[in-house]
């Protein structure tokens, strides 16, 4: 009876064997773990100024003059301790934190707004508004900041938290792929909260946003990363050194090094800092993430 | 309960006119079934009986009352669509009630007996607390069919429902939305490209072509007796064979259709309805036409066929044949002894022949006998 | 047939798209107008605005200096851009060939997405820092002298390095996206014909990807053009001489360190055409092979 069985499924795994003979089982094998190897070897490539960053950030003076002192020293409280407590970095990130967080927010309510009104209201010159909002991507900030910062300077928004968030409150990116979005939900959905006289507001907040989180969520990383990362505008319009954003506070230590009151170590600690939120975020949001990007090359 | 009456209805989008003129009457408690190919207007009309297009011209009575400048949750309809339309992001119950809620107009001790009531009806309980993404399609469609029910609407609109459920689904759906319309006898409009589904489930079926209804009239009635060669064509399958011939003596004696392979004597009362015409088109369908066996004898008017398509269906056997330059499909006994190549003699059925104007298309004459005198609603 | 503008009462609509388009004409409308309108001035520090309409135009259009930096800047984007694109492209690849720790690979890959330019800037001066460097040591054996503070040509290595460096993730994300959506029937083609990889890659995979690379090629210019100030002004402030000075950083030097705000408001307007023309090929280019992919 064992047997019975046994012999056809050998024969099975024969047969398979001869059809992966097609393309050679061993060189197969080696071919995968030259990707790995090669992958791996990549991957430590672009991961390896990072990895030297951290390393040195958790030791006294910083300097390394080969590889062979990459070995991670014993200062990594003392270090993070004075870059955040002494050299204001705390300060800094909360400053940048704050700036994300208003921007991430303002973005999306504004965004949402503007693309309901634009997907699900019958307007005249539709279009013409929904132009006049993507034209806008003609205008990245290197582009206006110097009339900006004129501006800007005009309304006595100079080192404030406005100056550094509303200017950046009206996004064409996310407009554009909350569009696509609410293009993708069935219309038979939208037109069943019709027949039953679902209101504006409740549509809203009942049947889009919830019918949206992943994009919600992938487009806000996106927006935090960009608020996050900005360095050029805040360089520009804040210089109280207590408002300033980690970006910029990140070049100023840097200043105090070849000034020489500083270790690399410190600066280090503080790139660190700098990384991680939205290192942390893409990390943890990454599928909504690589969605959103999806939608947005359409 | 409700009737619908739509009077001149004419809806054109920017450049296209998707529905021509349409004339019809929904009686109240009826289950009156739209079909048509693909882009005639069936499912436009729907939608501008559900207010969500708005006509260009034209009425849309409810009970009488105007509606067209109503807003769809005015009027009081309920819409099944194809895809369900199910929020995904919510229980079963909850997009049953979500939308009632919103419309205020019933307590949530009343929705709540509501649910409970069409949740037996449609044995969908255990599906309440589910969300879509959880159920198959059979489920969904009747979690949408119960979101439906609750609502308590005037008139049922359907477009569709079945046509994403597979084949066996769709049968035993079809089956259980008879038995629903027999329970709740709310009025129900319902729109199919499928014509086994209209004869299936209307009390009358409406066939659509060209944004124009091309007859209403209950199933039997439509297939008996197609108001032109478009209905004719469209209900049964396989389709009815349509077969140009010449008028002969129509003038006083009994008209004598001839075609180049055969001539095909038609009874005495045909005279007048083909006046004295020259051409006309026989229609004859494939089950109104039979083998003639060697032991019948001969037969008048019966039709030579060569056989080049055999296609065993198990019940039956249909035959592509034949005759002259035209072809000619027939349903032959499922064991005949037939073979490709095959000259045949075809017999017909006289009480089944169906002759349509050569231009118009228009029914000029039926062949069966009956009380009633054929009802033609075509828009020639 | 079927429409989603269920609703219709304007005001509601105009008050949903009020606040996006406000901002929009404060911040981003007005100041470009002022700009363009600036740019037809003379206003330096200390002296009056006087018309001088389109002489600054002139003088930049002139000025060797302008189109030196115009031509490095070209140079530079287009160096950044091959090279993002290449490495980006293997990586991928590698990615998307490998069976299993696909998805760890893929965050190992994607990351520098999440690298701000300071921190890049930064780390990379560490680096390869001309006395302190991990790296300078095991280059000087290898007979590479690394002197970037002094030596234009090697600064400008460096900056393209680091640049590109943080434009890898961004790359990758889109190109994985766009490399998952090849039908598996093709590439099963491909291996029943005996095409080998790298020419799967060559030959299938990239004249379907062609879109996605046209729509990166753009935006990695965009980034080589503006995105890239961080490390210009962190790493060599445009020098040493004007090495590694890009049309971005001119600018930022024009208005913020000589304060001539008529020139500078010039040269906005310069970067403003270059955009113009990036997204308008962009679009043209969308449109022609839109046919390939989806």
């Amino acid at each position: 009876m064992l047997g019975l069985i046994q012999y056809p499924a050998r024969l099975l795994r024969a047969t398979k064997r001869q059809t992966a003979a097609l393309a050679l089982p061993d060189r197969r094998d080696l071919e995968t773990i030259g990707l790995h190897l090669l992958l791996v070897g990549s991957v430590l490539l672009i991961v390896f100024p990072i990895l030297v960053a951290a390393i040195v950030s958790t030791k006294q003076t910083g300097i390394v003059t080969g590889l062979a002192d990459l070995v991670p020293g014993g200062h990594v409280v003392e270090n993070y301790r004075t870059v955040l407590v002494d050299y204001q970095f705390g300060r800094f990130m909360w400053n940048s934190f704050l700036m994300a967080t208003v921007i991430v927010t303002g973005k999306l309510a504004l965004s949402i707004f503007a693309a309901t009104a634009i997907v699900y209201y019958d307007l005249p010159y539709k279009d013409l508004l929904f132009l006049f909002i993507l034209f806008t991507l003609l205008l990245p900030v290197p582009v206006r900041f110097i009339p900006l910062f004129q501006l800007v300077a005009d309304m006595g928004w100079t080192n404030s938290m406005l100056a550094i968030t509303v200017p950046y409150l009206a996004s064409a990116t996310t407009v554009f792929i909350l569009r696509q979005h609410f293009l993708s939900i069935p219309s038979s959905i939208v037109e069943t909260a019709k027949l039953d006289g679902v209101g504006p507001l409740k549509f809203m907040a009942f049947v889009l946003l919830p019918m949206s989180k992943g994009i919600l969520v992938g487009v806000s990383v996106i927006m935090f990363v960009f608020a996050w990362n900005q360095y050029l505008w805040p360089l520009v319009i804040i210089n109280a050194e207590a408002d300033q954003v980690a970006q910029v506070g990140l070049a100023l230590l840097e200043g105090d090094v070849v000034g020489g009151e500083v270790s690399w170590s410190l600066v280090m600690a503080g790139s660190m800092l700098t990384l991680l939120p939205p290192l942390l975020l893409l990390i943890l949001f990454r599928k909504p993430l690589l969605r959103a990007f999806v939608i947005q090359q359409k | 309960m409700t009737t619908v009456t739509l009077s001149d209805l004419r809806k054109e989008f920017d450049d296209v006119t998707a529905v021509e003129s349409i004339d019809l009457e929904v009686r109240d408690s009826e289950f009156l079934v739209i079909v048509g190919p693909s882009g005639c207007g069936k499912s436009t009309t729907l939608r501008l009986i559900a207010g969500l297009e708005r006509a260009t011209d034209g009425e849309v009575r409810m009970d009488g009352r105007d509606v067209v400048d109503d807003e769809p949750k005015e009027r009081n309809v309920a819409m099944v669509f194809q895809n369900y339309a199910l929020y995904p992001h919510m229980t079963g119950r909850r997009n049953m009630t979500f939308g009632m809620k919103s419309a205020g107009d019933f307590t949530d001790g009343e929705i709540d007996d509501l649910v409970a009531e069409a949740a037996e009806m449609l044995d969908i309980a255990d599906l309440l607390d589910r969300k879509p993404g959880a159920m198959s399609g059979g489920e969904r469609q009747r979690v949408a069919l119960g979101r439906a029910i609750v609502r308590d609407p005037d008139v049922f609109l359907m477009d569709e429902p079945l046509s994403n459920l597979d084949a066996k689904l769709r049968i035993q759906m079809r089956a259980e939305l008879s038995k629903l319309h027999t329970e709740l006898e709310t009025t129900t409009i319902y729109v199919t490209h499928d014509q086994t589904e209209a004869m299936t489930l209307g009390d009358r079926v409406a066939v659509m072509n060209d944004g124009r209804v091309q007859q209403v009239d209950p199933p039997q009635r439509l297939y008996d007796y197609p108001a032109n060669r478009f209905v004719a064509e469209f209900i049964g399958d396989p389709a009815m064979n349509m077969l140009p011939a010449t008028v002969d003596g129509a003038d006083g004696g009994a008209p004598v259709l001839d075609h180049r392979a055969f001539t095909l004597p038609l009874p005495d009362d045909a005279s007048s309805a083909l006046d004295d015409r020259s051409s006309a088109v026989l229609g004859v369908r494939p089950e109104d036409l039979y083998l003639v066996e060697a032991s019948d004898g001969a037969y008048p008017g019966s039709i030579d066929a060569t056989v080049d398509v055999i296609e065993p269906l198990g019940d039956s056997l249909l035959l592509e044949c034949t005759v002259g330059e035209d072809v000619i499909r027939a349903n032959a006994n499922p064991r005949a002894d037939v073979d490709h190549g095959d000259a045949l003699e075809l017999r017909y059925d006289p009480e089944r022949l169906h002759v349509f104007d050569a231009d118009t298309g228009r029914a000029l004459y039926h062949s069966a006998t009956t009380d009633e005198a054929p009802v033609m609603h075509a828009g020639d | 047939m079927s429409s989603r503008e269920i609703y219709t009462d304007r005001r509601t609509a105009g008050l949903l798209l009020l606040p996006t388009i406000l901002v929009s004409l404060v911040f981003l409308y007005y100041p470009a107008a002022r700009a363009a309108r600036r740019a037809l001035y003379s206003s330096q520090l200390g002296l009056d605005d006087e018309f001088v309409g389109l002489e600054n135009f002139a003088e930049l259009l002139t000025s060797g200096g302008y189109q030196s930096r115009l031509l490095l800047t070209v140079g530079f984007a287009a160096v950044v851009v091959a090279g993002v694109m290449v490495v980006a492209l293997l990586l991928t690849f590698l990615v998307h060939e490998v069976g299993t720790g696909k998805s760890i690979y893929l965050v190992a890959a994607i990351w520098p997405y999440a690298l701000p330019p300071a921190v890049a800037a930064l780390v990379f001066i560490f680096l390869v820092h001309p006395s302190l460097g991990v790296l300078s040591g095991p280059l000087a054996t290898l007979g590479v002298d690394l002197d970037w503070f002094a030596d234009g040509r090697q600064a400008f290595v460096v900056v393209t390095v680091a640049a590109i460096w943080k434009q890898i993730g961004y790359n990758v994300i889109f190109m994985i996206a766009s490399m998952n959506n090849i039908p598996e029937t093709l590439t099963e083609t491909a291996r029943l014909d005996g095409v080998g990889r790298l020419r799967r890659l060559l030959w299938v995979y990239v004249p379907i990807m062609t879109p996605t690379l046209f729509f990166l090629v753009i935006l990695n210019t965009i980034y080589a053009f503006f995105g890239t100030f961080a490390f210009i002004d962190i790493m060599t402030g445009g020098g040493p001489s004007g090495a590694t000075n890009i049309l971005i950083f001119d600018l930022y030097q024009e208005a913020f360190d000589f304060f001539n705000w008529g020139l500078a408001s010039a040269k906005s307007v310069v970067l403003f055409a270059i955009v113009g023309v990036l997204m308008y090929v962009q679009f043209r280019l969308t449109d022609k092979y839109s046919h390939y992919g989806a």
